[in-house]
């Protein structure tokens, strides 16, 4: 099934590129202050999150992408 | 013999996270659910995190029908009894319940710096649903860190063994204390994940992440509990219920993609989620954050998220009975082509020693076709998308121990 996704293919392309060059930001340990903070994480999934996901996949009919693996219930 | 202790086991505390969702549909569904997991550390770099979820459900829950403009009686998924629905109004089976119990366990492990792996096994059990997984996680990041790497891989076992048995597809609903159509006991499905992911730095302000997911399940999807209104052509009138009937394989692939970047007044967080199936079904999420962090380590964080589905090919509101009654047929309008709103706010704290508080308020509602093309009859004054709006709270705090 052709996947109609132009734009998100092409900035997938960009952070593919960018990754697969093992790019660096090229920053010093005085200027990572910012992405330290606890609101730039890009951490896991938390219980909040995942409670938040688990609600979503019994009301609606899209799953993955972000959280990862099934919720294990019978509500959807 | 005294047993041995890890030195490191007995003076580090568990890191414990607790969460809690507390939701209320306007006639609906309400529930509670609970989260409460802690992790141990085993050794300077590996660690056991022991997970536990309790879901209590009650209330009314659709049961596929579509409203007519007379009284409309259904047998319970027992059999034994009945429920009378008003004309106009949806059908709802309001002798739905459901709790839940799961717990998990998951190792963590760092093998060198960079490189670290999870490996977990879950286990969950409804009094009509179970449902065993495992799952892996390997990450791998750069020497600076700013690029990392993830792969994982889960599957599951579910079983279904729903109250009454599993109905015969597309055969009609009878009346209660009556022989229902029914040719087993319980069902089975596996469910397999994967899914690909990079993380990067984009700068001194900005992070990003992409990730690529699959999710092939095989076995049975069909929803035992939910009906297929069959009408009168010309009408419009009610002449039938039939049982659902889904395809028995589902591969859906998905790929998301996040970006946070720091300005001076907070911080901006934009995901966007594609996902579409072999069942027809497209679906486009839009999530937008703004975090506004205080001196107190305070913060509040307005919410936004814009979802869209398509409806799934085999999805009907309803059937005449001049259609074929054969293939794949749901009116489970979980599957029916809707958007979906939310909006919400969240508080939170996070405390100096690392540990974390937060609450949030948000509002949820579908809005589909009340009228869609292929009503017929009476059908054409009636509300054939009934919304579904919730309000949902949650809590959340992590902490040592």
């Amino acid at each position: 099934m052709p996947i109609n996704t132009t734009v998100l293919l092409r900035w997938a392309v960009v952070m593919m590129l960018g990754a697969a060059t093992g790019c660096s930001s090229g920053l010093a340990p005085w200027q990572r202050g910012y992405l330290a903070e606890p609101g730039m994480r890009l951490d896991g999934e938390g219980a909040a999150a995942r409670l938040e996901r688990q609600y979503y996949f019994s009301r609606e009919a899209a799953r993955g992408g972000q959280g990862f693996g099934g919720t294990g219930c019978g509500c959807n | 013999m005294l047993a041995k202790t890890s030195p490191v086991a007995a003076s580090e505390p568990w890191e414990v996270e607790a969460a809690s969702l507390i939701f209320t549909e306007f006639e609906k569904v309400s529930g509670t659910e609970v989260v409460l997991s802690g992790r141990t550390p085993l050794s300077p770099d590996a660690g056991l995190t022991l997970g536990a979820v309790i879901d209590v459900l009650i209330g009314a829950s659709p049961n596929g029908a579509t409203p007519g403009n007379a009284p409309q009686t259904f047998t319970t998924p027992s059999g034994f009894d009945s429920y009378t629905i008003s004309p106009g109004d949806e059908p709802l089976d309001d002798t739905f319940q459901d709790n839940r119990l799961e717990v998990s366990a998951v190792w963590d492990r760092r093998f060198s710096r960079g490189v670290d792996a999870t490996a977990g096994a879950r286990w969950s059990m409804e009094f009509d649903y179970l449902s065993f997984g495992a799952d892996t996680r390997w990450n791998f990041a750069g020497a600076t860190r700013d690029t990392s790497w993830t792969g994982a891989a889960a599957v599951s076992q579910d079983r279904v063994h729903p109250v009454g048995g599993i109905p015969i597809e597309r055969a009609s609903m009878q009346p209660e204390d009556t022989p229902q159509p029914r040719n087993n006991a319980a069902r089975t499905k596996k469910v397999f994940d994967l899914l690909f992911g990079v993380t990067q730095v984009l700068g001194a302000r900005s992070v990003a992440q992409l990730n690529y997911s699959q999710t092939y399940s095989d076995g049975y999807h069909s929803d035992p509990y939910k009906l297929l209104s069959v009408v009168d052509a010309d009408t419009g009138a009610t002449l039938d219920y039939v049982y659902e009937a889904r395809p028995g394989t589902r591969n859906v692939h998905g790929f998301f993609t996040r970006l946070k970047h720091r300005f001076d007044a907070g911080v901006l967080d934009i995901g966007a989620r594609y996902t579409e199936d072999d069942w027809g079904t497209v679906s486009r999420t839009i999530d937008v954050r703004w975090r506004k962090s205080h001196a107190d380590t305070t913060y509040w964080e307005p919410h936004l998220r814009w979802y869209s589905q398509s409806a799934a090919d085999f999805y009907r509101f309803s059937l005449t009975d001049e259609e074929p009654l054969r293939g794949d047929l749901s009116a489970d309008r979980r599957l029916a082509e809707f958007d979906a709103l939310t909006l919400g706010v969240e508080w939170g704290k996070n405390r100096v020693d690392g540990s974390a508080f937060s609450a949030s308020i948000e509002y949820y509602e579908q809005f589909g076709d009340e009228s869609p093309d292929g009503a017929v009859g009476v059908q054409r004054d009636l509300d054939l998308f009934a919304e579904t709006r919730a309000i949902l709270v949650q809590l959340s705090n992590t902490f040592s121990w």
